[in-house]
């Protein structure tokens, strides 16, 4: 008997039943879903930035909303896992983008064609993928720890191509809040960046 | 930076950034005089804001885009039906062909994003679904778009308004009232659930060619006022959602709108069924005249409507006069609590003219009754005194139960609406609304428990009303998710959870009969299951087998009473698959195969439906793989089971990876089963093609780990199956599979990806050895043997002759080497 048999029976119903399972105290749902998320999304932006080349630019919307409508298929997701689902996927955006320079600029160390990218581009979709993610990341990161909410905010809307609407939905709070938060957090990185 | 200064930051940032340069520096100065460091940081965060206004983010308009071909939920748009203030109607049908069945989808033009408001719709939402009622069209799902657009997918209906059925079919008066009859008792219906419509009219209520009446858009002006608020904002015109043809007088008002304004709308409603007019025209009036007619204005009697304009009508119209304008004019009271206390009251009423019977609506005099019953006795001989005074005490007894009636309904309808406020307020808005707070976990707590005390208290006295118990355990289950959940409300508390479903279920309990309802088996069953899950997380595992046992036997009792039924089928296999996940393995077999049995069973119900296709593969997959060492005809009838379901979704969608993971793997099944029948071309050409599959989905997501892991783990069987068949080509896949998963396992540390690669390396020893090249046999055993070890205990029989005989033969190297020296 091949061993994955037993998880595939464990997963049944996919990402649905992972969020119901999560939402019913199993912790490890939400390391599967995010595995799931995180899987599914870097397959979908895997030739994207294999072809970096080509086109420098990437658009987190239609990534995530391409792999909401693979993950959740016909099924209604319930809000909650909605919510859930699109913070997730924004976080793994992240990760892989970061992966994405960290390895870019491992290649790149000092070489020739290391582009500058002009700091008004930050924060833009579509996104610039010549942009140091790493620093950005780094800079979030500290962020993060003066305002949580303000990095989130810029998580779901820059890495998670969220809409100002959808991203209040996500964090349960008004959309003006949202546009507060991200004024201020552009600026913030920005000052960051140029520093 | 101190905590202190980026919150004087970024308040100042927020105060500023929208000013000119002047007031900005101004406001600096003030808030800010005695730091100079603090300005400067703010100056230079407000020159980024304002060098990156120009270059605009994200998206932040998502066009409403809907139109034919569109999916929404599981149903794709045929063509728009209709447009009004609220939004667009489209007509639509399942997007996976399973039902022909024809629906109605309502998209707001506006989004929902706020998720209080989110909340209550689904709540809202999920109250009009459980209507179930064959006068009121059903409300079969919605939810929102990902633009946060909400949407209704509703039972579509072919039918013409009341008013135009009545006219273009010149229906008697009698057929009318039987119509209105019918429309008013699924209006109480919906009462009794809770729901008011608020917006009544002939248009919402459709007749089909076989004279069905069918009341539509149920409660949908209000789950659609969305933020609105209380959804009347008159400024001159009347807006939205309201018909002020049929608006009540407290809803022109603004005032609160209860069943009694739906009460109101039926009374237009019949008027204008029987007199052929409205009581008053509305269109185009000003807000001054329109409150002026619908809050003051005496509106005439349906008999005495002889003008110029009142159509023909096929009856006389001196048949409405006395009993239908008393009932017409008692419906459209200006104070609610002089019109029918229920809408089932005006059906009364409607059925005491049809019978000829005194109407509620006339003053109950006693001459009048006595009127009323001689008319209706005319043909008797004589009626004795006696009997008179016998009527008129039934008549005294009827006004009495009347009344008490109408004090109970009060009373329930108070009840549930203060549930439904308590649910909303305290487990979402008051909680969220305290979520952010630090450290507000104890309050929280405290939030939910006083909520639940108070839960408690009303509880007590619902005894008798199956839906508000059944709303109820909603609620204390709503509490547990909160109170269990991982996520971000987290009280983590799964014990609190654990006594939350238990309540709900003790709810709901006494409810249960041999008749109980889907909704009632659903709501015991669903407490159960998740109750037993959570006594496994706990470790109880009697426990959970228990609760298991009781869903698998509500379940089985359900189905039973209602084989055809799809969600009973669904839910006693959902119970069955609980109690077999509970059992302990030695246990749980049986069990496992009742589960097939119900997930085959529900397939012949929907054949069509791919998840349970993939349900009945996964369990027999399963069950299979336990019979495998023992009962292979037994695992290769199941296997094959599976491949014909999985090799059908692949036909169905050939490029969708999860199928194509599913088949790969029946495939390997099938081929390992022959194998061990000694079926080997089968297995040859089975694992062929299971390895097709498994290459392809590595080639599309090389990154994929576990589509790498699942390919090694085929390549070592297939370098396995061809062991003493055929050395060269067992050489070759172990050595296509050590090359594959020995960066795999660098990268994930995975146990099973070690055994499988641990495997490859035996197989590359003995297929060396076979092939009399020492020295690398020599070298894969001891990478074997390291693998082995590393690996701990070894609990697949199959590994541990591998592991042995590598451990020896690397011993057994060891020591030629040492002799060589």
């Amino acid at each position: 008997m091949e061993r994955v048999l037993l998880r595939f029976v464990t997963t049944m119903g996919d990402v649905t039943t992972l969020l119901d399972r999560w939402n019913h105290g199993d912790g490890d749902a939400l390391k599967e879903l995010l595995a799931v998320v995180h899987d599914e999304l870097r397959r979908l932006a895997g030739s994207l930035l294999r072809h970096e080349r080509a086109n420098h630019t990437l658009q987190p919307t239609e990534l995530v909303h391409e792999a909401y409508l693979r993950l959740a298929g016909l099924q209604e997701m319930p809000f909650d896992g909605r919510r859930h689902f699109y913070g997730a996927a924004a976080q793994a955006m992240r990760r892989i983008l970061v992966d994405h320079a960290r390895r870019r600029n491992a290649d790149k160390r000092g070489g020739p064609d290391q582009v500058q990218v002009p700091l008004e581009e930050i924060l833009n979709t579509p996104v610039d993928l010549r942009l140091d993610f790493v620093r950005v990341d780094e800079a979030l990161t500290a962020l993060a720890v003066l305002a949580p909410d303000k990095a989130r905010v810029v998580e779901l809307r820059y890495f998670g191509g969220l809409s100002v609407a959808e991203t209040a939905g996500v964090m349960d709070i008004a959309p003006a809040t949202v546009k507060r938060h991200w004024a201020f957090a552009r600026a913030w990185l920005y000052r960051s960046l140029s520093a | 930076m101190p905590a202190e200064d980026f919150a004087r930051i970024e308040a100042v940032f927020a105060a500023v950034s929208d000013l000119d340069i002047e007031a900005r520096a101004r406001v600096i100065l003030e808030a800010c005089p005695d730091r100079p460091d603090l300005q400067r940081e703010i100056d230079a965060l407000l020159a980024a804001h304002d060098r990156l206004a120009g270059a605009e983010s994200p998206a932040d308009e998502e066009s409403a885009g809907i139109g034919r071909g569109s999916q929404i939920g599981a149903y794709r748009i045929v063509e728009k039906i209709g447009e009004g203030g609220m939004g667009e109607v489209f007509r639509a049908e399942r997007a996976d062909g399973l039902f022909a069945q024809q629906v109605a989808v309502k998209i707001t033009r506006s989004t929902i994003a706020q998720s209080d408001l989110r909340q209550r719709f689904v709540i809202e939402r999920q109250i009009l679904a459980s209507l179930s009622h064959d006068n009121i069209v059903r409300l079969l799902d919605g939810g929102t778009t990902t633009g946060g657009q909400a949407f209704l997918i509703m039972e579509h209906v072919e039918g013409v308004p009341l008013t135009t059925h009545c006219r273009e079919g010149g229906l008697s008066l009698e057929d009318r009232l039987h119509l209105l009859r019918t429309v008013c008792r699924a209006v109480h219906y919906a009462h009794e659930h809770g729901v008011v419509h608020r917006d009544l009219k002939p248009a919402n209520i459709l007749v089909t060619s076989d004279h069905v009446p069918k009341v539509v858009d149920f409660g949908i002006a209000k789950l659609l006022e969305g933020h609105a608020g209380s959804g009347l904002t008159i400024t001159g015109v009347v807006p939205g959602p309201l018909t002020p043809n049929y608006a009540s007088p407290e809803q022109v008002r603004g005032l609160p709108v209860t069943t009694a304004s739906d009460v109101y709308a039926l009374g237009v409603v019949l008027y204008e069924t029987v007199a052929g007019v409205r009581p008053y025209e509305t269109d185009g009036l000003s807000l001054e005249r329109l409150l002026d007619v619908v809050v003051r204005e005496q509106p005439a009697r349906p008999s005495a409507r002889k003008d110029d304009a009142t159509p023909a009508l096929p009856y006389d119209r001196a048949r409405l006069r006395g009993d239908l304008d008393a009932i017409v004019l008692k419906a459209l009271s200006k104070e609610p609590a002089d019109r029918y206390a229920s809408a089932s009251e005006l059906a009364s009423d409607i059925t005491r003219v049809l019978r000829g019977d005194p109407v509620l609506a006339r003053t109950p005099s006693s001459l009048y009754v006595l009127r009323r019953m001689a008319l209706r006795h005319k043909r008797l001989a004589a009626v004795s005194a006696l009997a008179l005074v016998g009527i008129l005490a039934a008549s005294g007894v009827a006004t009495w139960q009347w009344r008490v009636a109408r004090r109970e309904q009060a009373r329930a309808e108070q009840r549930f609406a203060e549930v439904r406020r308590l649910a909303n307020a305290v487990i979402f808005k008051i909680h969220d609304a305290v979520l952010p707070l630090p450290g507000s976990t104890p309050v929280r707590r405290m939030i939910v428990d006083e909520a639940m005390g108070y839960l408690e208290q009303l509880d007590a006295e619902s005894s008798d009303n199956i839906d508000l118990r059944l709303e109820l355990a909603a609620a204390h289950r709503q509490i547990a998710a909160i109170l269990g959940n991982v996520g971000t409300a987290n009280l983590g508390d799964r014990d609190g959870a654990i006594a939350q479903y238990e309540r709900a279920r003790q709810m709901v309990l006494p409810l249960m009969s041999a008749a109980a309802p889907y909704k009632v088996v659903a709501a015991v069953v669903d407490a159960d299951l998740r109750l037993s899950s959570l006594s496994i997380a706990k470790n109880d595992r009697a426990g959970s087998v228990t609760y298991a046992r009781e869903a698998a036997t509500y379940a089985s009792q359900y189905q039973q009473r209602q084989p055809h039924d799809p969600y009973g089928a669904d839910l006693l296999a959902r119970a069955s698959f609980g109690l077999a996940s509970a059992l302990p393995r030695s246990e749980a077999m049986p069990v496992w195969y009742q589960t097939l049995n119900y997930y085959e069973r529900l397939l012949t119900i929907q054949p069509a439906d791919v998840q349970t296709q993939r349900n009945v593969a996964l369990v027999a997959k399963y069950i299979g793989g336990n019979l495998e060492s023992t009962d292979q005809q037994g695992a290769l009838k199941l296997y094959l089971r599976s491949l014909d379901l999985d090799e059908k979704r692949l036909t169905a969608s050939p490029d969708d990876p999860r199928v194509q993971f599913d088949a790969a793997i029946s495939f390997s099944n099938v081929a390992s089963v022959s194998e061990l029948l000694k079926d080997f071309d089968t297995a040859t050409r089975l694992f062929d093609r299971s390895l097709a599959l498994r290459r392809q989905l590595v080639a599309v997501d090389p990154a994929n780990v576990q589509a790498g892991g699942r390919l090694g783990y085929l390549l070592a069987r297939i370098g396995r199956f061809n062991q003493e068949r055929n050395p060269a080509a067992s050489l070759a896949f172990s050595q296509e599979a050590i090359h594959l998963m020995t960066p795999l396992l660098q990268r994930t540390k995975d146990g099973s990806t070690r055994l499988t690669l641990a495997r490859a390396w035996y197989q590359t020893g003995v297929a060396e050895t076979t092939l009399k090249s020492r020295e690398p046999a020599c070298a894969a055993f001891r990478q074997a043997r390291a693998l082995y070890d590393a690996s701990g205990v070894i609990d697949d029989p199959a590994d541990i002759v591998p592991a042995r005989v590598s451990a020896q033969k690397s011993e057994e190297c060891g020591l030629n080497t040492q002799r060589h020296e």
